[in-house]
């Protein structure tokens, strides 16, 4: 017993100053995050039981129950709004993580002016944000003229609206998928830049194509950043400002009829969505244990 | 010197003397009781508005004058789009202005935005003043929540040039409903590529306020939608496009005709008459590049139908209120007044406005568009010179104008949300919207009567139980 609390006191005297040393560099973030976060979301969540009167003197509530959300899943915009979503997160989440693999493959190699074009592909992520974003789409730059967009609504015309809609934006907004590729195109980057080029040169030796190279070593390697762009362009297409669910949920909050109660009903079931749609990437794209431990073992086979 | 200053001086009383006695306070005089003294401390008053920022703070100045220790600050929210937006934010912070105009009657409403200053309104022979069409709206369920703040007519811009064009000729200024119907397919040449005409607000709007005297659109009677016209200009709407009467822009054959596809048909010089509102000649019509373009628009106040018993003509009407939190309720109802109906005030607005300019140094109003809110003959007299003297059509639209009644957005408690729930987003047979499936062909316009008529009763009648849960029963009076 007295070896057991001796140790004890040994190893919280270590981790104690360990600790302090860590919480004093989190505090920032978990000052920003009970303050800003943890109150919000659990006031947020509070909002959506009630019905809220905006008034001058102050809020006003009015014990609502679950009703705000019994009725969101009665409302047909909102629910045909979040399923368009769903449909275009689908749709659009491959083509911008997959354009952007393309693009830092390309902009990794040995090529003339490599860092003035790594700046370009990366300049719509400075200046074609939020209002200006839906300037340039207003006035049709995100569109390819080539593609000609009526006549794919009319080869989907047997699909329903709220599913063919996003198929067709898909192409009527290619530019603008292209220009929400600059962060993972940044961060594809990174990830290349990591993979040693001792590794490809083994590779070439022993006579692997370009295509093997890929598979055998690019591939694995970036597995764990084309996760996080998944997760990435999904947040960043949820929270947009282009994002009609975004809009819908300005709209419930300033509305006369709706407020903030079922405002934040909404956000709550939208969140869930979208954490879903998080989980969906998970399960496709995690690193998987099991193949690690059968990888392991390959290997071990092979040498020993 | 001294006759120079003598005179100089008689000229200001004269001015005084003509502010204070050109128009009496009108009405009978009848009063509701007594108006409290307003405060001799120092007050400070703010007043939100949207647009027209030099105007207002120019206006509440000329109240500070007359009031030393009452102060109006104007809280500028540039822009319609986010203006409501800013008020339920500044709202929810126990921020709203003591004073606040409102683009929509279903957030103050809902919120209990509004001070109920029926004692002073009730009380106040100021009152008479104000346009006798605009008393009903100035009460919500029998209660004085609200003043117009601007009236922004309606009316239809007749191309003179398209008139002689065609040597045709011009209609007389007091036309009838059915002139203008009859003018629509007359003046339609589709081998010289010209429209009867083109539309912003119309048909559907006006024509069952000037035929059967209803006090909103949709045929709102105060209680009920008789949506009986409604329903025949939504079928004639339909079917003047279909026959090619209405110029509608946006397409090949627009396009072939202008040399500019997505050109708006009302400065193509292509329509005989743009159904429009007041604003579209300071913006457009009076500029020298769109008459230089051969456009000269003549504003015809709207027809009114043969048997129509009043001359109500439906109008863009933009009302203010006194936020519930204020601290000085009776100031704020004075310095309300006066930036909404106030005679004296009108009389200064007239001063200013051809003096307002913008930031470039070019003046801001050609024309107003905004018409006076007032009876007040003289301050009517003073703003027709501020229109071209030389066209007697302003003043036929001048004298048509005194009877403004609002859309239902401002004028009908429920409004919105019916509005939003069957008309712009209700399933009609599987088509979202009325006017759609009325285009498509999915519903005929007379069928879709019941359904609207009855939904339009219940939403008016749960915002009334609604109101009446924040504020009781209606007063007795």
């Amino acid at each position: 017993m007295a070896e057991k609390v001796k140790k004890k006191r040994k190893i919280s005297g270590r981790t104690m100053r360990n600790w302090t040393y860590a919480y004093i560099f989190l505090l920032p973030w978990l000052v920003g995050f009970f303050v800003l976060v943890l109150y919000t979301l659990i006031n947020s969540f509070r909002y959506s039981l009630n019905q809220i009167r905006i008034t001058p003197m102050g809020l006003f509530f009015v014990p609502h129950g679950l009703e705000n959300y019994r009725d969101l899943l009665q409302n047909t915009f909102f629910i045909q709004n979040i399923v368009s979503f769903t449909i275009q997160s689908v749709l659009q989440t491959p083509v911008i993580v997959s354009f952007a693999l393309i693009i830092a493959i390309l902009l990794n190699g040995k090529i003339v002016a490599r860092g003035m074009f790594r700046a370009v592909f990366f300049l719509p992520v400075i200046i074609a944000t939020g209002p200006v974003m839906n300037e340039l789409a207003g006035i049709g730059a995100a569109t390819v003229p080539a593609v000609n967009t009526a006549a794919i609504a009319g080869a989907l015309s047997f699909m329903p609206s709220m599913m063919q809609g996003p198929i067709v934006e898909l192409f009527g907004q290619l530019i603008m998928i292209l220009w929400n590729s600059g962060i993972q195109i940044l961060i594809f980057l990174a990830a290349l830049q990591k993979i040693s080029s001792e590794q490809y040169e083994a590779a070439k030796i022993d006579g692997a194509s370009g295509w093997e190279c890929f598979w055998k070593i690019t591939a694995p390697a970036i597995k764990p950043m084309v996760f996080l762009n998944a997760i990435y362009t999904v947040v960043w297409l949820a929270t947009g400002g282009q994002n009609p669910v975004i809009t819908q949920l300005a709209f419930f909050m300033h509305s006369g009829h709706y407020g903030y109660g079922y405002a934040s009903a909404a956000a709550w079931l939208y969140s869930i969505l979208v954490l879903l749609l998080l989980g969906l990437c998970w399960l496709l794209l995690r690193e998987r244990k099991e193949k690690l431990i059968m990888a392991e073992k390959r290997l071990a086979k092979r040498y020993w | 010197m001294k006759k120079v200053k003598a005179l100089t001086i008689i000229l200001v009383l004269a001015f005084v003397l003509a502010l204070t006695t050109a128009c009496d306070r009108g009405g009978d005089g009848t009063t509701g009781g007594t108006l409290a003294d307003l405060t001799e401390d120092e007050v400070h008053l703010t007043f939100s508005t949207w647009h027209y920022f030099e105007l207002a703070r120019y206006v509440a100045d000329r109240f500070t004058d007359r009031h030393p220790n009452i102060h109006i600050d104007i809280v500028e929210i540039p822009g319609t789009a986010y203006y409501m937006d800013t008020l339920v934010s500044m709202a929810a912070a126990q921020n709203l202005p003591d004073m606040f105009g409102f683009l929509s009657l279903a957030i103050p409403i809902n919120n209990a935005w509004f001070y109920d200053f029926s004692d002073y309104w009730f009380a106040d022979p100021d009152r008479h003043m104000l346009l006798d069409s605009l008393h009903d709206h100035v009460l919500i369920d029998g209660r004085a929540m609200r003043l117009p703040e601007a009236v922004l007519p309606q009316l239809v811009y007749v191309d003179r040039n398209v008139f002689t064009l065609l040597n045709e000729p011009m209609p007389p200024f007091d036309w009838y409903w059915d002139d203008m119907l009859a003018l629509i397919p007359h003046m339609t040449r589709p081998d010289m590529g010209i429209f009867g005409f083109n539309q912003f607000l119309g048909l559907v709007t006006w024509g069952p306020v000037v035929l059967n005297d209803a006090l909103s659109e949709f045929g709102w009677d105060g209680e009920n939608y008789n949506m009986y016209e409604w329903a025949r200009y939504m079928n004639m709407e339909a079917e003047f496009e279909r026959l090619g009467y209405r110029a509608v822009s946006g397409n090949d054959a627009w396009e072939a005709l202008t040399g500019d596809r997505y050109m708006w048909p009302g400065v193509s010089g292509r329509v005989a008459m743009q159904l429009d509102a007041i604003w579209t000649f300071n913006n457009l019509y009076v500029r020298e590049h769109y008459r230089e373009r051969g456009i000269d628009m003549v504003p015809y106040a709207i027809p009114m139908g043969r048997d129509a018993q009043t001359n109500r003509r439906p109008a863009f009407i933009d009302f203010a209120g006194i936020s519930a939190a204020t601290n000085h309720p009776r100031e704020a109802y004075e310095a309300l007044k006066w930036m909404t109906f106030h005679t004296d005030a009108w009389t200064y607005r007239n001063i200013i406005t051809p003096e307002l300019t913008n930031a470039a140094g070019d003046p801001i109003f050609l024309t107003p568009n905004r018409f006076p809110l007032t009876n007040c003959e003289t301050v009517w007299a003073d703003f027709r010179n501020l229109f071209p003297q030389d066209e007697p059509a302003w003043d036929y639209l001048m004298r048509a104008s005194r009877e403004p009644i609002p859309l239902g957005g401002q004028g009908i408690l429920g409004f919105a949300d019916w509005h939003r729930d069957q008309h712009a987003y209700g399933d009609w047979n599987g088509v979202i919207g009325i006017g759609a499936a009325i285009r498509e062909g999915v519903i005929n316009a007379f069928d879709a009567v019941p359904r609207m008529e009855e939904t339009g009763r219940q939403e008016h009648e749960r915002a009334i139980a609604n109101f009446r849960m924040m504020f009781g029963e209606p007063p007795e009076r």
